[in-house]
Formats: structure tokens, C-alpha cells, sequence
């Protein structure tokens, strides 16, 4: 005959009680609707954040790469002597850049008045090998910030340029009040 | 001189101004959209939808690109959103796709052929695998599986004695997939005698004189690997290796040579680290080295043995939640990089053994996505500290959010323990079984030499 201890079965059944809150809470309904609230909280705080700033002014910074037959790795965006800022991209993130995507690498609190932006990217031929030279275009602008700014450095390769394998960085100034 | 400077001028005319002229790329013009787009893309759903969000607020239309809207049911799918929720919030957009995630027709085939396999037509089922590894694939989750049901095949034909066909399938696995030691084990045993299955039809691929190898079906588990060294050919104890069989079994050393230093944590390694002393006892002249080998594998696996408890206390400790943080916290890559720090701040990388288990990548996923929403309220909320006082409520309501999802981050963080020290337990269990038949076999061993002490030897009647 089976010998049933107390104890043996208290154990068991707070085991059982502990393993089925642990499954109660597992398979919970109520973290997308935290997730949706964190979203609607986060945009509406995130708007009065960029209101928030009479002398200063929100300006983000965006690589793109409208170059088809480069791949962009890296990229550097120095503002006026701050500490560079330097992003590596992945093999995925390279190629929704070339898709269209526009990568936010930064956003800077910036005074209002003329800033020195300066940009190198670090891009390599497409569906080249590892032993083929990368292209180093770097670029150095002066921007005139007086309100929200959205900036972006995009790489492009045309005409003689993409005829010599070389490729150039241009500043698109997106002035979203105009 | 002349083509020089007409090259030069020629550049000049070429080359973009630096305010480049609006022709359209193919999402939108709109920055705020292109980096919700990039977002959706690279797994920052929160990120992209946020971004949206509040570049619609500030005025930015939608665009009608399908690109950018199948971008953005991705990132509702992969946040786990319902789209009547976010229609009830700030947002206006809807939601085109059907909530979910399309799977590729291949894992269908791979799972419909595999229960094949296991069917009275076995033959249907290797068929249908090996039109998967006979296919090409661009995507890496199907190369992946490319890879294993070539391992699959490899194992099937190997118990059913096809070791030709296993041979083929085996050196099909790519080198540096995770499924690549356990083909290289695979690989040795049909390499050790590779003309079998030639003779065969096709027909008795299964007859009944294979019925001993029915216990050890391929499950996914881990035994697959471990039966063949059980089934071996060496069946009487004594047997040895000499002409023909000594090259076949040299040749079938190869693969087993490279494994044999690997990762001691990779059962993969740890069968072959048994089998070579196993194999050499058999093979003519290589006694001594077995037992070398013996006593190096007892080493090497009770070292294993002691990293897996290093591992279980370091998780205990809360330091896997606390790398996985940390090296999450690294924002100037793109890459996967926190893998890697995981793997290289630690004995040898400890998150590759628990990689595998089921459930833990989805806990992993939840997890650091609530990492990553805690993190952007926080910052929103520190940034926002001298921002407008109207916003108390909204920002009450923030904190009061940010409470619950450090519950919810708590609960998928102890889930992610549980199964890496679930995982963790099953890895020390397995070695210290591994263990024990190491120092079995060399008591074994020792056994022989003290049977030579026998008195025949020394009996001084005999010269």
C-alpha cells in the first residue's frame, strides 16, 4: 500500500498552485493593451517634449541612400565640436536603407543659429566582394537652425560619379512648417 | 592634358549639386515615415509605430505606398497588437494584412515528411525531404532548415543502412550552421563503412533486420546521436580494424578530429569525444592512445561538468537578465552585437547552449521589447521633466504604466530563467552521464592491465 506523507501533498499541491498562477500569467491578454497605452502615452508625451524648447529646437539627424549600387556600413555625424556619433549597420538595416528606409542616427537639443554639421559614410559596392575598396564621401555643412529640423544625409551616385564607382553625400533640409 | 581637363569638367557637370533636386524614392519624402519604415524593418516595432504616430500628429499625411503600410502591419504583428486598439488611440491607419505572420510553405513539407518518415511509407516521406534539400533558398531561416532536413535524411539513411545516401545528405550541412557537429558525427559513422546500401533496392530500405535501430528514431532529441556509437559495428568486444577497415576508419577519423576540440558543452562533442577512444581500442596497434584519450575526456568533461554550474549560479545571480540588459544598452550598431557580448563575456558562451530551447526566444523577444518601451517612456519622461505642467496627468499616467510593465518585464524575466535553468539542468545531466561512461570505460581499461598481473605471468616454473 501506498504511503501518502502530509507533506508530500502540501508540497504538491502549492506546486500545482504556483505552476498554474505562472500559466495564469503567461498567457496574459493584458499586455497589448499596455503596450497600445504605452504607445498613444509615449506619443503625447513625446509631442509636448518637442514643444517644450523656446530656445532650443529638436533636430534630427537621418543617413539615406539613394546610391543603388553601394550599400551603406557605417556612418559618422559630428555637430559643431560635439563628440562624433557613429552607428554601424547591419547587413538587414543596409538594405532597407537602400529600399528607402532613413535611419534617425540622432537628435540633437541645438540653440537657435548657424550649426556645423559634418557627415562621413563609410559605403561599399554592391554585391562586391570583401577585398574591393570602400568609399569614404564625407561632407561638412553649415545649417541654420531655427526651429524643428529634420536633416538628411543622403548618399547618391550619379551621372560621371557612378561611372567612376564613386558616390556623394547630399544634405536634404526638410522644413516640416514649410 | 586636354582629356584631362574635359574628364574634370565633365565630373563637375555630372556630380549632384549639394541640395539634391525632390524626384521621388519609393516609400515617401518624408524623413519621419522613411525611418518608421526602417524601423518596422530592423524589429524596432515600438520605435516605428511610435514614430508614426507622431509624425501624424505633427501633420505628416499618409502615404497610400503599399511598401510603408505592409511595413507597419509588420510591426503591429510583431508588437502583438490588435489593430481595434490602436484605432481607438492617436492613431488613424489600418490595418491591411490579416494579423498574420505568412509561413513558408517549406516548414509544412519539412514537418509533413518528417511524419512520413515515421509512417508505414517511409519512402513518401524521404521523397518529400529531399526535394527540401535538393531546393534553393535565399531566406536563412529556410537555409536553416535546408540544413536540417538534410541531417534528418542523413540520420534516416544511416539507420536504415543506406550509408552512401547518408554520406551525400551529411556533407550537405553547411560548416558553420548550428546543425554542422551533429552532421559531422553522422558523417564518420557512414564514412566507416561507405559502400553499404549500394546492393540495396530501394524497397527494403526498412526491412526487418533494421528493426534494432527503431528505438533510437530520429526525435530531435539528442539520442540520435548517441545510438549509433551503441549500435556500432564493433560488436564483439575484441574486434579490430586492420586493411580495408583501418582506412575506412581512418577515414571516418577526419570528421571526428575536427569535432573532437570543439565546445565540450555541444553534445555533438561530448558523443565524440567517447567515441574516438572507443574506436581506437578497435583499431590495430592504438590501445594506448584510448586510453589517453580516456582520461582526457574524463577531464574535459568534469570541467564541462563545473562550467555548467558556474553557468547555473551566474543565472541564478540574475546575471543573464543583466548581460542580456547591458548589452541591449549598446546603441551604436546595428548588428545583433548583444549575441555576441553575451557569448564573449562569458567561459566559452553560455547563451548558445540555451538558444535552442523552445519558448526562449519567444520569452527573449518579450522581454527585451518591454526592456526597450520601459527604457523610451523613462528617457521621454526624464527628458520631459521641465516640460509643460498641463501634462501632470499624462505624465501620472506614464509612471503609473511604466509600474506595470516592470511587473510584466519581471514576469518574462524569471521565464527566461526558469528555461535556461530547465536547459541549463538537462546539459549537466547529459554530461555527468557522459562522465560516467568515460571513467567506466577506463576502469574497463585498467581492468585488462590488472588481469596481466595474472599469476600465469609470473609464474617462475615457466622458463
Amino acid at each position: 500500500m501506498a504511503y501518502f506523507s502530509l507533506k508530500k501533498i502540501l508540497t504538491s499541491v502549492l506546486l500545482v498552485l504556483i505552476l498554474k498562477s505562472v500559466y495564469l500569467h503567461a498567457d496574459d491578454t493584458e499586455l497589448p493593451k499596455i503596450k497600445a497605452q504605452a504607445l498613444n502615452i509615449y506619443t503625447t508625451l513625446k509631442m509636448s517634449e518637442d514643444a517644450s524648447f523656446s530656445d532650443h529646437h529638436r533636430v534630427h539627424i537621418y543617413v539615406g541612400n539613394r546610391a543603388d549600387d553601394f550599400i551603406i556600413q557605417a556612418a559618422k555625424i559630428q555637430i559643431d565640436e560635439n563628440a562624433p556619433i557613429r552607428y554601424v549597420y547591419s547587413e538587414i538595416e543596409s538594405s532597407v536603407l537602400l529600399e528607402g528606409g532613413a535611419h534617425e542616427i540622432t537628435t540633437a537639443n541645438l540653440a537657435s543659429g548657424s550649426h556645423r554639421i559634418r557627415a562621413e559614410i563609410v559605403a561599399l559596392a554592391r554585391g562586391a566582394g570583401p577585398n574591393v575598396d570602400r568609399i569614404f564621401p564625407s561632407i561638412e555643412q553649415q545649417v541654420n537652425v531655427e526651429d524643428e529640423t529634420h536633416i538628411e544625409f543622403e548618399l547618391v551616385s550619379e551621372g560621371m560619379k557612378k561611372m567612376l564607382g564613386n558616390a556623394d553625400i547630399v544634405v536634404r533640409d526638410w522644413r516640416l512648417s514649410l | 592634358m586636354k582629356i584631362a581637363i574635359f574628364i574634370a569638367l565633365a565630373i563637375a557637370f555630372a556630380s549632384p549639386s549639394i541640395y539634391a533636386d525632390d524626384d521621388s524614392p519609393a516609400i515617401s519624402q518624408d524623413p519621419r515615415l522613411r525611418a518608421s519604415y526602417f524601423y518596422a524593418h530592423t524589429h524596432r516595432p515600438f520605435e516605428a509605430l511610435a514614430g508614426l504616430s507622431v509624425a501624424q500628429m505633427q501633420g505628416a499625411g499618409l502615404s497610400d505606398s503599399a511598401d510603408l503600410n505592409a511595413a507597419i502591419d509588420t510591426a503591429v504583428i510583431e508588437l502583438g497588437l490588435d489593430a481595434k486598439m490602436l484605432e481607438a488611440g492617436s492613431f488613424t491607419y489600418r490595418v491591411t494584412g490579416n494579423g498574420h505572420r505568412e509561413e513558408s510553405p517549406i516548414y509544412t513539407k519539412y514537418n509533413h515528411g518528417l511524419s512520413l518518415l515515421q509512417s508505414s511509407t517511409p519512402l513518401d516521406g524521404v521523397k518529400l525531404l529531399s526535394e527540401i534539400s535538393t531546393g534553393e533558398y535565399l531566406e536563412n531561416d529556410e537555409k536553416l532548415l535546408k540544413d536540417r532536413t538534410n541531417l534528418t535524411l542523413g540520420y534516416y539513411l544511416l539507420e536504415t543502412g543506406d550509408q552512401r545516401g547518408a554520406i551525400n545528405y551529411f556533407r550537405q550541412v553547411r560548416r558553420l550552421s548550428i546543425y554542422a557537429n551533429r552532421a559531422l558525427v553522422g558523417l564518420g559513422w557512414a564514412l566507416l563503412s561507405p559502400n553499404a546500401g549500394l546492393e540495396k533496392n530501394e524497397n527494403s530500405l526498412r526491412n526487418s533486420s533494421d528493426t534494432a535501430a527503431d528505438y533510437y528514431l530520429w526525435s530531435g532529441s539528442d539520442d540520435e546521436l548517441a545510438w549509433s556509437r551503441r549500435d556500432a559495428p564493433f560488436r564483439r568486444a575484441w574486434a579490430v580494424a586492420k586493411g580495408e577497415k583501418e582506412k575506412d576508419l581512418r577515414a571516418a577519423m577526419v570528421p571526428w578530429m575536427e569535432l573532437i576540440s570543439r565546445d565540450p558543452l555541444d553534445p555533438a562533442v561530448q558523443e565524440v569525444i567517447l567515441i574516438i577512444p572507443y574506436l581506437m581500442l578497435h583499431w590495430d596497434g592504438q590501445q594506448a592512445r584510448s586510453e589517453q584519450y580516456y582520461i582526457s575526456a574524463v577531464g574535459r568533461l568534469k570541467r564541462a561538468t563545473s562550467d555548467l554550474v558556474t553557468i547555473e549560479k551566474d543565472i541564478r545571480s540574475g546575471g543573464l537578465i543583466k548581460s542580456i540588459q547591458a548589452a541591449d544598452a549598446n546603441q551604436d550598431n546595428g548588428w545583433e552585437i548583444w549575441l555576441s557580448d553575451l557569448t564573449a563575456s562569458r567561459l566559452g558562451g553560455y547563451i548558445s547552449i540555451l538558444l535552442d530551447t523552445p519558448g526562449f526566444r519567444e520569452a527573449l523577444d518579450e522581454f527585451r521589447q518591454l526592456d526597450r518601451i520601459h527604457m523610451r517612456l523613462e528617457s521621454v519622461l526624464a527628458g520631459g521633466a521641465e516640460a509643460a505642467s498641463a501634462l501632470r496627468e499624462e505624465q501620472a499616467a506614464a509612471r503609473a504604466l511604466l509600474a506595470k510593465i516592470e511587473q510584466h518585464r519581471a514576469h518574462w524575466s524569471s521565464v527566461i530563467e526558469q528555461l535556461a535553468l530547465k536547459r541549463v539542468m538537462e546539459h549537466r545531466n547529459r554530461t555527468e552521464a557522459y562522465s560516467a561512461e568515460a571513467e567506466f570505460a577506463l576502469a574497463r581499461n585498467y581492468e585488462r592491465l590488472r588481469q596481466s598481473l595474472s599469476s600465469v605471468m609470473w609464474s617462475e616454473n615457466e622458463s
